[in-house]
Protein backbone atom coordinates (compact mmCIF):
# COMPACT_ATOMS: atom_id res chain seq x y z
CA UNK A 1 0.00 0.00 0.00
CA UNK A 2 1.58 3.08 -1.06
CA UNK A 3 0.85 6.31 1.79
CA UNK A 4 -0.31 9.80 0.15
CA UNK A 5 1.23 12.17 2.61
CA UNK A 6 0.66 15.60 3.33
CA UNK A 7 3.47 17.82 4.68
CA UNK A 8 1.97 21.08 6.03
CA UNK A 9 5.04 23.52 7.12
CA UNK A 10 5.65 26.97 6.51
CA UNK A 11 9.15 26.56 5.59
CA UNK A 12 9.73 24.63 2.05
CA UNK A 13 13.51 23.92 3.02
CA UNK A 14 11.63 21.85 6.14
CA UNK A 15 9.21 20.20 3.79
CA UNK A 16 11.85 19.30 1.28
CA UNK A 17 14.27 18.14 3.76
CA UNK A 18 11.19 15.83 5.18
CA UNK A 19 10.75 14.50 1.69
CA UNK A 20 13.84 13.82 1.46
CA UNK A 21 13.56 11.81 5.07
CA UNK A 22 10.43 10.14 3.51
CA UNK A 23 12.36 8.56 0.71
CA UNK A 24 15.29 7.25 3.05
CA UNK A 25 13.38 5.33 5.28
CA UNK A 26 11.79 2.93 2.67
CA UNK A 27 8.09 4.03 3.45
CA UNK A 28 5.97 3.08 0.64
CA UNK A 29 5.52 6.73 -0.78
CA UNK A 30 2.64 7.61 -3.04
CA UNK A 31 1.53 11.04 -3.49
CA UNK A 32 3.20 13.56 -2.04
CA UNK A 33 1.43 17.00 -1.01
CA UNK A 34 2.47 19.91 0.62
CA UNK A 35 0.70 22.68 2.10
CA UNK A 36 2.32 26.44 3.75
CA UNK A 37 0.01 26.34 6.61
CA UNK A 38 -3.06 24.63 9.00
CA UNK A 39 -5.76 26.35 5.96
CA UNK A 40 -3.58 25.21 2.82
CA UNK A 41 -3.36 21.80 4.67
CA UNK A 42 -7.40 21.72 5.19
CA UNK A 43 -8.01 22.57 1.30
CA UNK A 44 -5.39 19.78 0.67
CA UNK A 45 -7.10 16.96 2.29
CA UNK A 46 -10.29 18.28 1.49
CA UNK A 47 -9.21 18.21 -2.43
CA UNK A 48 -6.75 15.06 -2.00
CA UNK A 49 -6.94 11.20 -0.99
CA UNK A 50 -4.16 11.57 2.18
CA UNK A 51 -3.13 8.80 4.37
CA UNK A 52 -1.04 10.56 6.48
CA UNK A 53 -0.87 14.14 7.51
CA UNK A 54 2.58 15.31 8.95
CA UNK A 55 2.31 19.09 10.04
CA UNK A 56 4.23 21.37 11.90
CA UNK A 57 2.81 23.67 14.91
CA UNK A 58 3.72 27.12 14.28
CA UNK A 59 2.37 28.23 11.18
CA UNK A 60 1.19 31.59 9.89
CA UNK A 61 -2.60 32.21 8.90
CA UNK A 62 -3.49 28.62 10.97
CA UNK A 63 -1.07 26.67 12.95
CA UNK A 64 -1.00 23.29 13.18
CA UNK A 65 -2.37 22.77 16.23
CA UNK A 66 -5.90 24.65 14.75
CA UNK A 67 -5.56 22.51 11.92
CA UNK A 68 -5.29 19.45 13.96
CA UNK A 69 -9.01 20.35 15.77
CA UNK A 70 -10.53 20.86 12.71
CA UNK A 71 -9.20 17.23 11.53
CA UNK A 72 -10.61 15.91 14.41
CA UNK A 73 -13.64 17.87 14.49
CA UNK A 74 -14.67 16.88 10.80
CA UNK A 75 -16.59 12.86 10.93
CA UNK A 76 -14.43 12.92 7.48
CA UNK A 77 -11.26 13.09 8.49
CA UNK A 78 -10.65 12.52 12.40
CA UNK A 79 -9.57 9.22 12.04
CA UNK A 80 -6.43 10.70 9.64
CA UNK A 81 -3.23 9.70 11.00
CA UNK A 82 -1.41 12.79 12.27
CA UNK A 83 2.12 13.40 13.05
CA UNK A 84 3.40 16.92 14.67
CA UNK A 85 7.26 17.23 13.56
CA UNK A 86 7.72 20.54 15.26
CA UNK A 87 10.72 22.57 17.32
CA UNK A 88 8.05 22.60 19.92
CA UNK A 89 9.58 21.87 23.43
CA UNK A 90 6.96 22.44 25.87
CA UNK A 91 5.51 19.45 27.72
CA UNK A 92 2.57 21.15 28.64
CA UNK A 93 1.84 21.40 24.60
CA UNK A 94 3.15 18.23 23.57
CA UNK A 95 0.96 16.51 26.02
CA UNK A 96 -1.82 18.86 24.75
CA UNK A 97 -0.60 17.54 21.19
CA UNK A 98 -0.60 14.04 22.43
CA UNK A 99 -4.52 13.98 23.93
CA UNK A 100 -5.79 15.06 20.53
CA UNK A 101 -4.69 11.70 19.22
CA UNK A 102 -1.32 12.40 17.21
CA UNK A 103 2.45 11.28 17.23
CA UNK A 104 4.73 14.16 17.83
CA UNK A 105 8.43 14.90 16.74
CA UNK A 106 11.17 16.42 17.84
CA UNK A 107 13.43 18.98 15.68
CA UNK A 108 16.38 17.75 14.52
CA UNK A 109 14.64 13.69 13.55
CA UNK A 110 16.34 11.11 12.50
CA UNK A 111 15.27 9.12 9.66
CA UNK A 112 14.29 6.31 12.34
CA UNK A 113 12.42 8.29 14.18
CA UNK A 114 10.25 9.37 10.97
CA UNK A 115 10.18 5.70 10.10
CA UNK A 116 9.06 4.11 13.45
CA UNK A 117 6.72 6.75 14.22
CA UNK A 118 5.05 6.66 11.11
CA UNK A 119 4.78 2.44 11.20
CA UNK A 120 3.63 3.26 14.83
CA UNK A 121 0.30 5.64 13.35
CA UNK A 122 -0.26 4.11 9.97
CA UNK A 123 0.60 0.48 10.67
CA UNK A 124 2.30 0.40 6.86
CA UNK A 125 4.76 -2.37 6.48
CA UNK A 126 8.09 -0.44 5.37
CA UNK A 127 9.96 -1.52 2.46
CA UNK A 128 13.55 -2.55 2.53
CA UNK A 129 15.29 0.55 3.69
CA UNK A 130 18.33 1.56 1.86
CA UNK A 131 20.90 0.86 4.75
CA UNK A 132 23.58 3.90 2.94
CA UNK A 133 20.89 6.34 2.64
CA UNK A 134 19.67 5.69 6.09
CA UNK A 135 22.50 6.33 7.32
CA UNK A 136 23.27 3.08 9.70
CA UNK A 137 23.65 5.49 12.83
CA UNK A 138 20.69 6.57 15.34
CA UNK A 139 22.22 9.89 15.55
CA UNK A 140 22.08 11.33 12.21
CA UNK A 141 19.45 13.79 12.02
CA UNK A 142 17.89 16.57 10.18
CA UNK B 1 25.67 37.04 29.49
CA UNK B 2 24.54 34.06 31.63
CA UNK B 3 22.93 31.90 28.81
CA UNK B 4 26.44 31.68 26.58
CA UNK B 5 26.45 27.83 27.62
CA UNK B 6 23.07 27.18 26.63
CA UNK B 7 22.90 29.00 23.74
CA UNK B 8 26.43 27.54 22.11
CA UNK B 9 25.19 23.62 23.35
CA UNK B 10 21.66 24.30 21.00
CA UNK B 11 23.15 25.74 18.34
CA UNK B 12 26.10 23.87 17.94
CA UNK B 13 23.90 20.75 18.18
CA UNK B 14 21.76 22.11 16.18
CA UNK B 15 24.14 22.54 13.39
CA UNK B 16 25.72 18.73 13.55
CA UNK B 17 22.00 17.24 13.15
CA UNK B 18 20.40 19.48 11.15
CA UNK B 19 23.43 20.27 8.12
CA UNK B 20 25.73 17.92 9.50
CA UNK B 21 28.32 20.99 10.32
CA UNK B 22 30.87 20.84 13.11
CA UNK B 23 30.78 23.97 14.89
CA UNK B 24 33.21 24.72 17.74
CA UNK B 25 32.60 27.73 20.15
CA UNK B 26 35.58 30.43 20.04
CA UNK B 27 33.68 32.64 22.41
CA UNK B 28 37.39 34.51 22.71
CA UNK B 29 37.37 36.05 18.56
CA UNK B 30 36.65 39.04 17.00
CA UNK B 31 33.32 39.27 15.32
CA UNK B 32 33.54 38.96 11.33
CA UNK B 33 32.48 42.92 11.24
CA UNK B 34 33.77 43.10 8.00
CA UNK B 35 32.85 40.19 6.14
CA UNK B 36 29.94 39.42 4.48
CA UNK B 37 27.07 37.57 6.15
CA UNK B 38 23.38 36.53 6.28
CA UNK B 39 21.56 37.33 9.20
CA UNK B 40 18.22 36.15 10.72
CA UNK B 41 16.07 36.80 14.08
CA UNK B 42 13.14 35.30 15.53
CA UNK B 43 10.95 36.80 18.06
CA UNK B 44 9.28 34.60 21.09
CA UNK B 45 6.32 35.28 23.18
CA UNK B 46 5.95 33.32 26.51
CA UNK B 47 7.16 33.37 30.16
CA UNK B 48 9.59 35.83 28.87
CA UNK B 49 10.01 37.42 25.47
CA UNK B 50 12.75 38.56 23.23
CA UNK B 51 14.22 37.43 20.14
CA UNK B 52 17.47 35.40 18.92
CA UNK B 53 19.22 36.81 16.16
CA UNK B 54 21.57 34.09 14.10
CA UNK B 55 24.44 35.53 11.44
CA UNK B 56 25.85 32.91 9.29
CA UNK B 57 29.23 33.82 6.96
CA UNK B 58 28.23 33.78 3.12
CA UNK B 59 31.12 31.60 2.55
CA UNK B 60 29.74 28.64 4.47
CA UNK B 61 26.21 29.00 4.07
CA UNK B 62 26.03 26.81 0.67
CA UNK B 63 27.50 24.00 2.47
CA UNK B 64 24.80 24.79 5.46
CA UNK B 65 22.09 25.02 2.65
CA UNK B 66 23.49 22.08 0.84
CA UNK B 67 23.70 19.37 3.39
CA UNK B 68 20.04 20.25 4.99
CA UNK B 69 18.69 19.65 1.80
CA UNK B 70 20.84 16.87 0.54
CA UNK B 71 21.27 18.89 -3.13
CA UNK B 72 24.59 20.17 -4.81
CA UNK B 73 25.83 23.18 -3.67
CA UNK B 74 25.37 24.44 -7.63
CA UNK B 75 22.36 24.32 -7.19
CA UNK B 76 22.03 26.42 -3.91
CA UNK B 77 20.47 29.57 -4.84
CA UNK B 78 20.46 32.83 -2.88
CA UNK B 79 16.79 31.92 -1.53
CA UNK B 80 17.43 28.75 -0.28
CA UNK B 81 20.24 30.27 1.61
CA UNK B 82 18.22 32.24 3.22
CA UNK B 83 15.06 29.59 3.90
CA UNK B 84 17.87 27.50 5.44
CA UNK B 85 19.00 30.08 7.73
CA UNK B 86 15.35 30.68 8.86
CA UNK B 87 15.19 26.96 9.54
CA UNK B 88 18.38 26.57 11.27
CA UNK B 89 17.74 29.56 13.83
CA UNK B 90 13.81 27.97 14.04
CA UNK B 91 15.40 25.09 15.38
CA UNK B 92 18.06 26.83 17.62
CA UNK B 93 15.11 29.07 19.40
CA UNK B 94 12.74 26.14 19.68
CA UNK B 95 15.50 23.93 21.68
CA UNK B 96 16.54 27.07 23.66
CA UNK B 97 13.78 28.10 25.43
CA UNK B 98 12.93 25.11 27.09
CA UNK B 99 16.41 24.57 27.98
CA UNK B 100 16.59 27.86 30.36
CA UNK B 101 13.23 28.72 30.54
CA UNK B 102 11.71 25.06 31.66
CA UNK B 103 10.26 22.23 30.14
CA UNK B 104 6.71 23.17 31.01
CA UNK B 105 6.64 26.66 29.74
CA UNK B 106 4.81 27.81 27.05
CA UNK B 107 6.36 29.71 24.16
CA UNK B 108 5.48 30.98 20.82
CA UNK B 109 7.88 31.88 18.03
CA UNK B 110 7.33 34.22 15.25
CA UNK B 111 8.15 32.63 11.97
CA UNK B 112 11.83 33.92 11.63
CA UNK B 113 12.65 37.04 9.54
CA UNK B 114 15.87 38.32 7.49
CA UNK B 115 17.99 40.92 10.01
CA UNK B 116 20.96 42.67 10.18
CA UNK B 117 23.77 42.18 12.78
CA UNK B 118 23.32 43.59 16.03
CA UNK B 119 25.70 47.04 16.45
CA UNK B 120 28.42 45.86 18.73
CA UNK B 121 27.21 48.05 21.78
CA UNK B 122 23.90 46.71 22.11
CA UNK B 123 25.88 42.90 21.93
CA UNK B 124 27.14 44.07 25.35
CA UNK B 125 23.26 43.54 26.63
CA UNK B 126 22.56 40.39 25.02
CA UNK B 127 21.58 37.56 27.84
CA UNK B 128 23.49 35.39 26.14
CA UNK B 129 26.33 35.26 22.56
CA UNK B 130 27.51 32.10 21.25
CA UNK B 131 30.65 32.53 18.74
CA UNK B 132 31.14 29.36 16.53
CA UNK B 133 33.29 28.73 14.17
CA UNK B 134 32.25 26.70 11.20
CA UNK B 135 34.14 24.59 8.58
CA UNK B 136 36.24 28.02 7.42
CA UNK B 137 33.08 29.87 8.19
CA UNK B 138 31.42 31.97 11.01
CA UNK B 139 27.95 31.18 13.35
CA UNK B 140 27.36 34.09 15.62
CA UNK B 141 24.18 33.93 17.60
CA UNK B 142 22.87 36.79 20.15
CA UNK B 143 19.74 36.30 22.76
CA UNK B 144 17.93 39.48 23.69
CA UNK B 145 15.44 39.16 26.38
CA UNK B 146 13.03 41.95 26.35
CA UNK B 147 10.92 41.32 29.27
CA UNK B 148 10.15 38.57 31.99
CA UNK B 149 12.88 36.88 33.25
CA UNK B 150 13.62 33.16 32.89
CA UNK B 151 14.79 33.42 36.51
CA UNK B 152 11.89 34.09 37.75
CA UNK B 153 10.21 30.60 39.92
CA UNK B 154 7.09 30.89 38.07
CA UNK B 155 8.81 30.24 34.85
CA UNK B 156 11.41 27.66 36.14
CA UNK B 157 8.58 25.93 37.85
CA UNK B 158 6.50 26.32 34.03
Amino acid sequence: MALNVLIVDDSGVMRSMIIKTLKMTGLPLGEVHQAGNGQEGLEAVEAHWIDLAIVDINMPVMNGEEMIDALKANPETARLPVVVISTEGSETRIQRLREKGVEFIHKPFTPEIIRDTIQLVTGVAMDAPDDDAMGGDDDDAF
Amino acid sequence: MRFNAALIDEAVTTLEKLAFIFASANIDRDTFAGSEAAVVEARFQGPFSGRLIMEYGLNGLTELTGNMLGIDEEDVTDALRIDALKEAINVVCGNLLPAIGGRTAVFNIDTPIESRRPAEEAVGHAQGVARLDVDGSHCDLYLFIESGDPDDDAVSAG
